[in-house]
């Protein structure tokens, strides 16, 4: 029985209209990035070309790298400001109100009398874990590859001003000896803390009123966070909206931060499973 | 007489029996209130000034949102947060209630109005109503917290503050009505503007696609400068009176006016073709 519902949340995580459609809506603003940085960076190479005729020299190398202009290193372009401020909406929607709607249709009643609610809950925290860290990352590795596409993977050198990753901020090292490393790992971390925040709007279905707000707590209360942060006098970004992307927005990023966000997103979520996730199902 | 029961009913349902969305708005407002308070004394002190408050010192930090902005790889993006967490909350009171109101007892009165135009007439007030609301409301518990505090309702904002708050260009001289129209009339006309573009994007698709879809309509207000987003003029920090290189109130008024009406039209003829008995998902 287990076995067939891994096998059928799968297949329903893969075959959702939602789930698609917010990977979709993300590439769509990924590849609007890569659009606007290869424009950019084409006009950059033709007023070379007229200022230093003849002569391949180029004096500003460094500033159109790969590393500092894909989504993910730079922060000054519209499809970074969209993408980064949508993101918790588009990696809690594919799977946000299911638990919700499975409670309301009757659905978990016919589970309940197959097996244990508990585990089917967990089977389903984990589809949502997947869905969320997958809506968040294919559109980033997309955006990745594309840009490598037209911009040249120079290595990051600490000397010129484009790069603004520091020895204080997580793996910074990493960063400008093996920047691929840096952004795998990155991408990884980013990977699991969206699929706890996806996994923890899938559990806020056993509390809420009206399905969106499965979706739209998580968002609102990131916002919190977000304004709040400039309460708190520190040098680290306090901010998911800064501190998911690769490279630092307006202060470091530090890898206490990451791990306390995701583990505040994993306290959550295990408080709810063990209030209402551990309870007897009551199916009349 | 069908449409205004058709709207007694909307207001009863939508904002009478849906009270609980006034208390966290109330709640962030006085938030944002205190929050200028600490940073105003911080800096008061440091500098060594003493301002009386006014009502104006509220509003221009809370509406203030950001200046324009200039892609540049050495200047990062900024959401402008408090103006950003405003609009977030008045879209989504506005959110659910017209759709829902598609496939629970609202198709009853659907089928009882006998015309959808009606229908969707009283959506599109109700929507503007709430909006209206809410920032009626934002005004009167900011001139109440403004009265509690000992502040005086009709001053002049210091301008020192205003530059080390919010960044402001140049002071605000006077209450002139580039001034009204910037504080009181187009906020307010902008959040009826994209409550309706998502009232109409939530017909076409998803209610909660329509609400990115006005997220995305936010943010790109912020990041350009055009008075053909809406939004963009509604940041008092680009208004003319107190920008140099700021924008024509009356103009963005104007277009966030036009939007409005195009888009009551569209959802109009978008919903005298929709099919009713669609299944939600």
């Amino acid at each position: 029985m287990r076995k067939n519902v891994v096998k059928t949340e799968l297949y329903k995580l893969f075959h959702t209209k939602k789930f698609y459609i917010c990977i979709g809506i993300g590439c769509l603003i990924c590849l609007f990035n890569v659009l606007y940085i290869a424009d950019a960076k084409r006009e950059y190479v033709q007023m070379l070309e007229e200022y230093w005729t003849g002569s391949n020299f180029d004096p500003t190398w460094q500033s159109s790298s790969l590393y500092n202009c894909w989504i993910g290193g730079e922060s000054f372009t519209l499809s970074f400001s969209v993408y980064f401020f949508v993101f918790p909406l588009l990696v809690t929607l594919p799977y946000g109100w299911s638990l919700y709607q499975e409670i309301h249709s009757g659905y978990l009643k016919n589970i309940a009398v197959r097996m244990k609610i508990s585990s089917y809950v967990k089977i389903k925290y984990a589809a949502a874990f997947l869905s969320g860290g997958l809506t968040m990352i294919i559109p980033l590795i997309l955006n990745f590859i594309a840009a490598a596409m037209v911009l040249p993977a120079v290595l990051p050198d600490f000397i010129y001003p484009f790069f603004s990753v520091s020895q204080f901020d997580f793996i910074g090292d990493l960063y400008y000896t093996y920047p691929i490393l840096y952004f795998a790992i990155y991408m990884i971390i980013i990977f699991i803390e969206c699929g706890l925040l996806s996994g923890l709007s899938f559990l806020l279905g056993y509390f809420v009123k009206y399905k969106m707000l499965c979706v739209l707590i998580p968002f609102g209360s990131i916002l919190f966070i977000h304004y709040f942060r400039h309460l708190v006098p520190t040098r680290y970004e306090l901010s998911p909206l800064y501190f998911m992307h690769p490279t630092p927005v307006i202060k470091n990023n530090s890898g206490w931060v990451l791990l306390g966000f995701g583990f505040m997103l994993a306290i959550f979520s295990l408080i709810i499973f063990f209030i209402k996730g551990r309870k007897d199902y009551e199916i009349y | 007489m069908k449409y205004i029961k058709c709207i007694k009913y909307d207001l009863c349902q939508g904002i009478l029996f849906k009270a609980v969305w006034w208390l966290p708005w109330i709640v962030l407002i006085v938030l944002f209130c205190i929050d200028y308070d600490y940073q105003a004394a911080n800096i008061s002190g440091y500098l060594g000034l003493e301002s009386e408050r006014c009502m104006a010192d509220y509003l221009c930090y809370i509406l203030a949102g950001m200046k324009a902005y200039t892609p540049l790889r050495d200047i990062p993006f900024q959401f402008p947060e408090i103006w950003i967490l405003i609009y977030s909350y008045v879209l989504m009171s506005v959110l659910k209630y017209p759709y829902d109101n598609l496939y629970t007892h609202g198709t009853q009165i659907l089928i009882r109005v006998k015309c959808r135009g009606i229908w969707w007439l009283s959506k599109c007030t109700y929507v503007i109503i709430k909006c209206i609301g809410m920032f009626l409301i934002l005004y009167l518990t900011i001139s109440i917290y403004c009265v509690c505090r000992g502040g005086n309702l009709a001053g002049i904002p210091d301008y020192i503050l205003m530059l080390e708050i919010s960044d402001y260009m140049q002071p605000m001289e006077e209450w002139s009505a580039q001034v009204w129209t910037g504080l009181f009339i187009l906020p307010a006309m902008t959040a009826v503007c994209i409550g309706l573009m998502q009232l109409l994007l939530s017909l076409i698709t998803r209610p909660v696609y329509a609400f990115i879809g006005a997220m995305v309509i936010i943010i790109a207000s912020a990041y350009l400068q055009s008075a053909f987003l809406p939004g963009s003029g509604a940041m008092f920090i680009r208004n003319s009176a107190v920008n140099p290189e700021g924008m024509n109130v009356s103009g963005c008024l104007v277009i966030a006016a036009a939007y409005s009406i195009i888009c009551i039209f569209v959802g109009f003829v978008v919903f005298k073709r929709w099919d009713i008995l669609k299944k939600e998902d």
